[in-house]
Order: structure tokens, then sequence, then C-alpha cells
């Protein structure tokens, strides 16, 4: 037998316990030098939500917006990309960039609000997005949130195109699960778009999403959850500015087309203006563009990033402020609901509910949200609920409905609307029960053979 | 040592001892590079127990057990161990012993042994005789750790017609969470406790990735899985029970930790690669130091989610808006 090479041997072993040790050792965070990249997914315009809703689901592996399902339906959808033919656009583009870049930096520099611009880091901190906290909410997003969120917040991270409820894009400023509502200012002239408190986003880590693939991430502490959820912030008022934009220089409504076809020179001039009416107007509704536009030498994505991200940071505050009030529960605490109370409530869901929620959800159509993917309106007797299984969680999804998904807010009347809330709370709580629904009510639901046990659709 | 006490000015006196030394560690290495094969396994053997026995008096070892069952558990597990650490240390002995006095550059050539009738009934029998012996020995552990020992309360584990356990939580494995259901300990249980497992009731308190319990609760299990087969796994109460598609697996156990004065924390970790994110799927089971440190918790965590409640969260919110 030949002698075997034993320095040999021992290199080899050696090699294989350092694959096998180094084999832990795959890149679990993004490197700090990282940037985040220009939006190349395409801008979904959703004025107005179509009637006809989608037919089913893109398959599995396929991008959760499917552009020409939405063009069918006269939805308009644009490629930023276009966006680099034109002078004027691809000025807008490249300064748009840098003024991304100005006040949010980069993934592992991520601030709110650019160094010289004061006002805009005041309001930041007063919102708590200060810098160290925004650090160590990006490197845990790196860390846990990228895989499906993707490294902007634009949800289509790796394995996002095999999830359904695809992940959220972060970047329209939309959210869905949340305690406040749209609302004005007492001087208001347009209604604020409501935004999330961060306690709301810090309960949807701590719980996830029941029913889609969002886990609970209560076990990393109350500490480091706030800083993810002031990332999310983050990530969301840089999309949004970016989306405003982007919209700016793309949007077709019919005011603005015609303006520009009478006027093709003026085209920058013209989408300029439209984006700041909203911008200036939303307290002020004498503000005057044209005054404004007028102390700059041109349009200036800059002047209209500045104002528009002060207007996004003060809604922020105002939603910290007012959250969705909720009425005292009108019946006795300590008992069960009364079975008037669920009665009541069915009354007042088989008017205003069931076109979306048909059948009590079992078997709703398929609709479109604001992001331009597919959602199915709930399944209220199964007990599985994605904002929250509490009755407060309940109400806040009457009081303010979900816009994104284009679920109006309940009309609660005007004589008793806390009742009537309370009573819509009570009927949805005991939907999924048979045995807690009344006698007449039971049958409706579940068919006269209905019994314990008949409840989830299996 | 003797280093120490070398006197430099006798350096001439100790010359020869100093190349006599130099010597037999020179003919030492030369030895043992003639029979690196034998080191080479001699020092693996060693470092090998040497890092076991140094793990297990740090806390690298199987941690304190804090379940009824754990002693039972745990002889077994030393059991089973000290037969095969015997076994093994006599084997790789032998083969160190025949390494270290034939090696190859002695020309030696062994002898041949195969076809060994007695020592291929040797080591048959012994090794047959022992696994028996192991077989019947943890025969009523395991009976009673799935659940079909003497314990009382769990003799009718499919239909659980006597109340007898303290708490019944269905567990839903998911990828990658743990999703936890309580049946509300103050009302009567199910008649069908599988039933239940699969359908929530409306009094069910739902939280996440968190088991709670006290010293001394019987507690019952049902693990389920939404996706793919996970395993649910705290070592602390020595379970270890694989979670099946369209299963329900049941399972249970009794708390009984050392130090009953401070809330205990255990981790449940999923123990079958579930994806991508397998090493995430943690929980926590916490065993609060009695039952009322229970009760306070279940009832703060219920007066979230319950029906009776909700009047308390509302003012709540409308006081803080206010």
């Amino acid at each position: 037998m030949p002698r075997l090479p034993v320095a040999r041997t021992i290199q080899m072993a050696a090699a294989f316990f350092v694959v096998v040790i180094s084999a832990g050792c795959g890149r679990v965070e993004w490197n700090d030098d990282l940037e985040y990249p220009d939006r190349t997914s395409p801008l979904v315009q959703m004025e107005k939500h179509p009637d006809q809703g989608p037919l089913g689901f893109p398959p599995p592996g396929k991008a959760p917006v499917v552009p020409e399902w939405l063009i069918a339906r006269g939805v308009s959808v644009f490629n930023p990309a276009t966006l680099a033919d034109q002078e004027w656009s691809a000025r807008w583009l490249a300064s748009l960039k840098e003024e991304i870049f100005r006040h949010f930096g980069s993934p592992g520099k991520p601030r709110v609000g650019a160094v010289d611009a004061l006002a805009l880091v005041a309001l930041a901190n007063d919102l708590g997005l200060s810098e160290p906290k925004l650090v160590e909410g990006a490197r845990l997003y790196r860390r846990l949130c990228v895989q499906c969120h993707g490294i902007s917040g634009d949800g289509v991270g790796a394995a996002s195109l095999w999830l359904n409820p695809a992940p959220r894009d972060l970047r329209t400023g939309d959210f869905k699960f949340i305690s406040t509502a749209e609302h004005k200012l007492p001087t208001g002239f347009q209604p604020l778009k409501a935004r999330p408190r961060t306690e709301d986003l810090v309960k949807t880590l701590k719980a996830g999403l029941e029913g889609t693939s969002m886990p609970s991430f209560a076990l990393l502490g109350e500490s480091p959850l706030e800083s993810l959820a002031t990332y999310v912030i983050h990530l969301s008022i840089r999309g949004e500015l970016e989306h405003t934009v982007l919209l700016g220089a793309l949007r077709q409504d019919r005011e603005t087309t015609q303006a520009i076809s009478k006027n093709p020179a003026q085209e920058e001039l013209i989408r300029y203006k439209k984006m700041l009416a909203t911008t200036l107007e939303w307290e002020d509704p004498d503000a005057d563009v044209d005054d404004f536009v007028a102390k700059q030498s041109s349009p200036s994505v800059r002047a209209f990033g500045e104002k528009y991200l002060d207007r996004i940071m003060r809604e922020y505050e105002a939603a910290n402020k007012n959250p969705i009030v909720v009425p005292a529960y009108p019946y006795p605490a300590d008992k069960p609901a009364p079975a008037s109370s669920v009665t009541a409530g069915h009354a007042i869901f088989k008017a205003q509910c069931v076109n979306c929620h048909a059948d009590y959800g079992r078997q709703s159509d398929l609709r479109f949200d604001v992001w331009g993917s597919v959602v199915r309106p709930a399944n209220l007797t199964v007990s599985q609920y994605k904002g929250g299984r509490r009755p407060i969680d309940l109400y806040h999804r009457i009081a303010r409905g979900i816009p994104p998904c284009a679920m109006p807010k309940a009309n609660l009347g005007d004589t008793d609307p806390a009742k009537a809330g309370w009573d819509l709370v009570n009927f949805l709580l005991a939907l999924p029960h048979p045995d807690q629904l009344p006698e007449e009510i039971r049958p409706q639901v579940y068919g006269n053979s209905a019994q314990r046990g008949t409840g989830a659709k299996q | 040592m003797t280093t120490q006490s070398l006197d430099m000015s006798e350096w001439p006196f100790y010359a020869p001892l100093a190349l006599a030394v130099a010597g037999l560690v020179l003919f030492t290495l030369a030895q043992l590079w003639r029979r690196s094969w034998a080191v080479l396994f001699g020092l693996t053997i060693t470092g090998v127990l040497a890092g076991t026995s140094w793990a297990a008096r740090n806390g690298l070892w199987l941690p304190e057990s804090g379940a009824s069952i754990g002693r039972e558990v745990d002889f077994l597990f030393n059991l089973i161990l000290g037969l095969t650490t015997f076994f093994f240390l006599l084997t790789e002995g032998i083969l160190l012993w025949a390494l270290w006095n034939h090696e190859p550059a002695s020309g030696q050539s062994p002898k041949p042994i195969h076809g060994d009738h007695r020592m291929e009934l040797i080591w048959t029998i012994v090794p047959g005789i022992l696994l028996a012996g192991i077989a019947i020995v943890q025969m009523p552990t395991w009976a009673r750790m799935k659940g079909s020992g003497n314990e009382s309360w769990l003799s009718s584990m499919y239909d659980a017609s006597g109340d007898k356990a303290d708490l019944l939580i269905s567990v839903q494995g998911r990828q990658w969470e743990w999703r936890i259901r309580y049946h509300d300990p103050a009302l009567p249980q199910p008649a069908r406790p599988m039933e239940w497992a699969a359908k929530p009731d409306s009094s069910d308190l739902h939280a996440v990735n968190e088991i709670h319990a006290w010293p001394g609760a019987k507690v019952r299990l049902f693990l389920r899985t939404n996706d793919v087969i996970h395993s649910f796994f705290v070592p602390q109460l020595r379970i270890k029970q694989d979670m099946l598609p369209g299963r329900t697996a049941p399972a249970w156990f009794i708390p009984a930790p050392a130090d009953t004065t401070r809330e205990n924390h255990w981790e449940i970790a999923c123990a079958e690669l579930c994806g991508g994110n397998h090493y995430r799927m943690r929980g926590l089971v916490v065993i609060h130091p009695d039952k009322a440190a229970f009760d306070a918790w279940y009832a703060a965590s219920a007066s979230e989610q319950s029906r009776r409640n909700r009047a308390a969260v509302a003012t709540q919110a409308a006081n803080k808006a206010s």
C-alpha cells in the first residue's frame, strides 16, 4: 500500500475546515457604500379606481403590477425611462436625483432633510427621524426587510415575485393599516393625506400581517422596532418625493394634456405649475403659484422638493396629533355584545359592505389597489384580519376605510355614529363564529344547516 | 519548573544535560514524524474529548432542564452518551495502538482478520444486546413524552372530555414565525381539542412567537404548520416535535424551572430547515414565577383583544387624542 502524503492531508484538512467555517459568513448585510437605485418601475396614476377589477392574480414569479391589465381598464401607466428623451425632462431627472441624495443620503448614511435645509431638519427631528435612529433602522432593514421590500422600499425584493399579497411598495406614501384618517386642517383647503403614526408601524412590525407573508418581528425589542419604523418613514418620504416629481413630468390628466396641446413649448412650465398647485394650496387656498414661480429663474425641482417635503412632514406631524377618535363603547363593557347590536351591525353591513365583501367576503371580486396590484376584499368569515384583530383595529378600518384599496369608510349616519360604529364592530367580531350570531341572522350567513364548525371556508 | 531554577553560572555543568535533552527532543520528534498518522489521530481524539469536556463545563451543553420530564430524558441521554463514549474510546484506542505499533515503514504486513467468525459474533451480539437494552429502557419515557403514558390528564388525547389540562395552546408555524392561540383558561375546554386546534373560538387569545405558562402548569400543545415542515424545539423543555402540513401534532409539557423566583425565558427554535430565513424563526417560552403572574399577563393581553374591554381601549385612545 503506498504511503499517504501526510503533509498534503493536513493541508487539505485545514482547507476543508476553512471552507466549512466560513460557509456561515455570507454577506448578511449590504455594504454601507450602497446607493439607492433610480426608479425604473412603472408609475401608476390611479385617479379613480377602475370599475372593472382584474380577472385573477398575476402568476407566481411575475411582478405584482401588470401594466397591460391597468391600461386596458383606462388607468395610466408611465415608464420613467421615457423622461430621458426630452431635454427639459432629462434636466428634471438629473436634478431630482441630486435632490433626493441631498435630502435622504444613501442606505448607509440615511437622513431626512438636507444639511442646509434647516427647517426641514428641524421638522424631521421633531418627528423622531434623527440620524442615529435612521442608521440603526437602515442596518436592520438591510438585514431583515430587504429580501421582500427591496433596498429602496419598492416592494420588489428578491423574494417578492413569489409572494401573494405582494410586499408593500412604500414609495407612494400610502398606508393601509393606520390609526389616522384623511382630514382637513381648520384653515385647510385640501384634505391631508393620512400618514401613519410611528406606533402604527411598530404595531405592524410587532404583530406582522396575519394572512400575508409579513411575519412578526416582536422579539427584536421596542427600540430597534422604533428605529425600523423610522427608517420605513424615511423610505416612504423619499420614494414619495421621487414618485411625485416623476409623475408630475409624466401625468396625463385632461387639464394638463389640453394645456400642453395648446402650448407645447411651455410643457415644462405647465407641468411645474400643476405640480406646485397641489403642494402650495394644501393649507392656503390663496397661494399664488405664479408668484412662487416668478421668484425663480426657471422651474426648479429643488424649490419644489423643499416645499413638498415640508408638506409631507407637516402631515406626519398632524397625523401624530390627530389619531382617529374612537368613541366610548356604548354597551356594558363587561358583558358580551348584545344581540340587538350585532343585528344592527348586520344591517349596516348588508347596506354598505356586501358590494365588495360579497357573501360576507367569501366570494369577493378582485380589485386593483392604488399601487396597481391585485387585492381581494377580505373574507370576513375566517377570523383573520391583516390589520389586527383587536376591536379597536376593526374600528379604525371602519372609520377610515382603506383608501389605497378603494375601501370607503363606513357611513355611520348622523343619529348615533358611535353606536353604529361599535354595532358594526360587534357584528364583524361575531361573524366568523356561528354560535355568536343571533338566531335570525345565522341562517343568512351560514344557511339553515349551520352548526358550529362551518364558519371557516376550508 | 526546572528551567526557572537553572543557574547560568553553572552552565558548564548543565551543558551535557542540555545536549541530552535536545537530543531526546529531536529523537522524539523524529519518532513522532515517523508515526505521524498515529499522532494526527491521537491529537484529533484528544482534541475532540478536550473540546467536549470544555464545552460541557462552559454552558455549551444541553441546557438545564425546565420540564417535569427532564430528569428521565436526561437519564436516557446520559446513558446513551455514556455507552457510545465508552465504545468510541475503546475502538479509537485500538486504532491508535495499531497505528503506533505498525507504522508502514517497519515493513510488517498485518495479519488479515477477514472472515473471523468469533470476532464477527462479538461485534454483532454485543451491540445487539445493548440496542435491545436501550430500546426497552426508553419505552416508558417515550410513552410519556408522546402522551400515552400514565399522565391522567393526557389519557384522552383525542377527546378530552375530562377538563384536566391547565392550558390548551395551538401553535401554528409558518415561514417564519410561530402563531400562538390560547384557549381561554376560564372557559370549559372543548370536547374535541383537535378540532379547536384547527379553528379558532371567538374567545381565544391570539399572540405571536410567545408561549406563556407558569411552573407546574399542565400545558397541551397542538402543533400545526401553514406551509412547509417546521419543527418545534425547546431544549429546556426537552421537546422536539416536527410539524407536518395537514396534520396536527399533539405535545405537552409541565414547566419545572430550577429558579421559580423570576421569569424564565427559553428560546423556541425551529429545528427543521424551512427556508431562507429559517434561522430567524425564533420564539420565546415565558415561564412566569407563579400562576397569579400568568393570570395578570393573560388578563392584560386579553383585555386588548377581547370584546369585553374594548371600551377601556377606546377611552384610552380618546384621551390620547384630546
